[in-house]
């Protein structure tokens, strides 16, 4: 073992390549994602005001939007034409149109119709948009009723668990700095084994370990599991930190699973190389698993919502697994019992490559397969 | 132009020739355009699993409960006067939230008396939230909107002001470019833009590696305008097989004509070649494109300033953000094709996409004379 090491401590040290890969590249991720997201909460976001009645009763009622934290209203001038283009233009999110007869249509309770135009193109700031648009326009109406007299019947309160200031970038921030970093361990896992099949090193490899295959692998990768393990942790720890995140279930837990996503990722990446036995190969079809994971992931278009083959597809892949065992301890204060499914999937991964040692013993030992590319 | 038109068809023969090129160039771009928007694909998350808490369990309770029941949003699934059961089910993940309904609400609403009606959803979950906050709110407003109207006309109020009344301020909500927000039209299309210039940057990056040199002066301009015309060609003819085939397949909606599209997309994709032709001169194995490309496309994704609002971006990062050919690319692209801009309308990003591709047109040449880094000697299989 300690040869192996020995060994593999020369060929780290002579790959620039790899000193980015375990120490640069995580921190560059982590600290992109982190600033992409630092301001949080999408607010005043641009919406487009054309007021054709002009009096008293809708500058109240423009004062009411503009009250709301989500939206802003700018260029306030009765021309349909403009506030259109500033739509196209991207310049606002939405038109809200007052009509002419705005406020006498207020005082014979003929129930003025405001029309909102929104870029439903753009998903978050649509819906926050939609949103606010609607509970202010609701509000005015219970205000106007007050003055009437008329009282409502059932009001609705809308209670965010887990998330009271609807701050949904923490729980983009964190998962996605997670789905990269599993790209690059599935990267790195291939790369340093691979690439000794490449290079047609294979055989000093396999001669250092003893001639056995396992041992070759394990203390290979040891390292590099624990380098992942430990410096990965912090980062993400860093990170809900810097998120405000406070922890509502285990942080062992979590970061007992964030270990069981190494180890799967790694498992993921020795399947391949074992079956491909070429590392280019290999990689591709790493790519084709994992870059598209956090789409099936379930993050942000809920896995329940997902139809057959989507909603399977979620299951097979690992990175889904931690993401919803990690939202569950960090979030949600799940209980253990319910995320041991994600961590039994994510030790399946992780147990992989031992239904291949066998092949792995020939791919080392056989000069015929080495040198693919 | 017999050189350009050389080193156009030279390039285009050695891209068909290299398997790997080909298999991530062509294969990984149409393979990936029907694969990623499969989990998106339903659209609209439907039949979220909620639970009531019922305090009051009255007829009125009930009717409110069976409208719930009766969104097409939300299913509810458990009925039970257990609050920290609910609250358990929905920290364990088997309910995306839970409506607790007071007691006296019968008596309340009949006494006249406003009754709140509360929703707890799963806000961890930013899709799931929003569609259980917006279907609940939206039925007990309705509910709400009827019993008040069924108030006034007891109190003797025309059917005409019963009606208009307890909704005093109406609300149409006109729902631009895509109808109903479906989440598969708003992400993919901005991600299919995101596919070609990853693919391309890595097919491109791989067939730099361990290149020669390009010819001194104009011969080497003109060598480089040759080489990606070819690449050129075969993005454009992908962005046909995606706008004539992959959008009629998922139903994407779009409002601008083909024609605007390829116009929209022409520079974008040459400042995207030419970001490859100029990386590509930096790596040493076909692998390290691949695996660093692999890398790029989230952050790259985000910084787009679409999937995240630009507004909310701090601005140093917009504008590395900008530099990206998919930021320019992708803004442009949504807005003539999906939201009916002209190019006069986008001119400031398709100006962005021109001048990308000058500077690293200019970057390549550049590097390109200078020449690469020595390729690790690789085996004749990678040709073939």
């Amino acid at each position: 073992m300690i040869q192996v090491w020995r060994r593999e401590l020369a060929r780290f040290s002579s790959t620039p390549r790899l000193w980015w890969f375990l120490v640069l590249v995580p921190l560059l991720i982590s600290l992109l994602l982190w600033l992409i997201f630092s301001l949080r909460v999408p607010q005043d976001l641009p919406v487009a005001m054309v007021d054709f009645d002009q009096t008293a009763e809708s500058r109240a009622l423009q004062r009411a939007f503009s009250a709301t934290p989500g939206i802003a209203l700018v260029s306030v001038e009765a021309d349909m034409g403009r506030a259109a283009e500033s739509v196209r233009r991207g310049e606002a999110f939405a038109v809200l149109v007052i009509p002419d007869d705005f406020a006498r249509q207020i005082v014979r309770g003929e129930q003025p119709r405001l029309q909102l135009y929104v870029n439903r193109q753009t998903s978050t700031a649509g819906n926050i948009v939609l949103r606010d648009v609607t509970t202010a326009t609701v509000t005015a109406g219970f205000g106007v009723d007050l003055a009437l007299g008329i009282l409502p019947a059932m009001l609705v309160d809308t209670r965010p668990l887990f998330n009271p200031g609807l701050d949904f970038a923490r729980f983009l921030a964190l998962p996605l700095t997670v789905a990269v970093l599993h790209v690059l361990i599935v990267v790195v896992a291939i790369d340093v084994t691979g690439r000794e099949l490449r290079e047609r090193t294979a055989g000093q490899w396999l001669a250092s370990a003893g001639g056995r295959a396992g041992v070759a692998l394990a203390a290979k990768l040891l390292p590099y599991f624990l380098w992942f393990c430990s410096f990965g942790a912090v980062l993400l720890w860093l990170m809900a930190r810097s998120l405000s995140l406070e922890i509502q279930g285990s942080t062992m837990a979590w970061l007992l699973a964030w270990c069981l996503l190494v180890a799967a990722c790694f498992g993921l990446g020795l399947l391949l190389v074992s079956v491909l036995a070429n590392l280019r190969l290999a990689t591709s079809v790493a790519s084709v698993l994992v870059s598209p994971a956090f789409a099936y992931s379930g993050m942000t278009f809920p896995v329940a919502a997902m139809s057959g083959f989507a909603a399977f597809w979620s299951f097979a892949l690992p990175l889904g697994h931690f993401l919803h065992f990690q939202t569950g301890q960090l979030a949600m204060g799940m209980s253990f019992r319910a995320g041991l499914v994600h961590l039994l999937c994510l030790a399946m991964f992780a147990a992989l490559p031992l239904l291949t040692l066998k092949r792995w013993q020939r791919l080392l030992g056989d000069p015929g397969c080495w040198g693919r590319a | 132009m017999s050189m350009a038109w050389r080193a156009f068809r030279q390039e285009l023969s050695a891209v068909f020739r290299d398997k790997a090129v080909i298999v991530v160039m062509l294969g990984g771009s149409l393979f990936y355009s029907l694969f990623y928007p499969l989990p998106y694909q339903p659209q609209v998350a439907t039949e979220l699993p909620i639970g009531v808490l019922d305090h009051d369990r009255s007829p009125l309770s009930r009717q409110l409960i069976r409208r719930m029941d009766a969104s097409e949003s939300v299913d509810v699934v458990i009925t039970v006067p257990d609050a920290l059961r609910l609250e358990r089910m929905v920290r364990d993940g088997r309910l995306a939230g839970y409506v607790e309904i007071p007691a006296r609400l019968n008596a309340q609403v009949l006494r006249g008396e406003p009754v709140r009606v509360a929703v707890f959803a799963n806000a961890a979950y930013m899709v799931m939230y929003s569609e259980t906050a917006r279907a609940v709110s939206e039925v007990v407003l309705d509910f709400n909107a009827e019993i008040v109207e069924e108030r006034l006309l007891m109190a003797g109020r025309s059917p005409v002001l019963a009606e208009n009344l307890p909704e005093a301020i109406a609300l149409d909500r006109h729902e631009l470019f895509n109808p109903d927000g479906g989440y598969a039209n708003y992400i993919v299309p901005a991600v299919l833009v995101l596919i070609l210039q990853q693919t391309f940057l890595i097919g491109i990056c791989m067939m730099q590696v361990g290149r020669g040199r390009l010819p001194a002066g104009t011969a080497g301009l003109i060598t480089l305008a040759g080489r990606s015309l070819a690449y050129l060609v075969l993005q454009l003819a992908i962005l046909l097989f995606y706008l004539l085939l992959v959008y009629r397949v998922f139903g994407f909606p779009s409002l601008g004509s083909v024609g605007l599209a390829l116009l929209t997309l022409t520079p974008a994709f040459l400042s995207m070649i030419l970001l490859g032709f100029a990386l590509g001169t930096l790596f040493r194995t076909r692998e390290t494109a691949l695996q660093v490309m692999m890398l790029v496309s989230i952050p790259a994704l985000f910084l787009a300033g679409f999937a995240w609002p630009a507004e909310v971006i701090p601005w140093p990062l917009d504008v590395i953000g900008w530099l990206i050919p998919s930021t320019a690319a992708i803004d442009a692209f949504i807005k003539t094709h999906h939201m009916g801009a002209s190019l006069h309308e986008v001119r400031a990003s398709w100006l962005v996409s021109w001048a990308l591709a000058a500077g690293y047109g200019l970057a390549a040449w550049w590097l390109g004379r200078l020449g690469g880094p020595a390729a690790v000697a690789t085996p004749q299989a990678e040709a073939g």
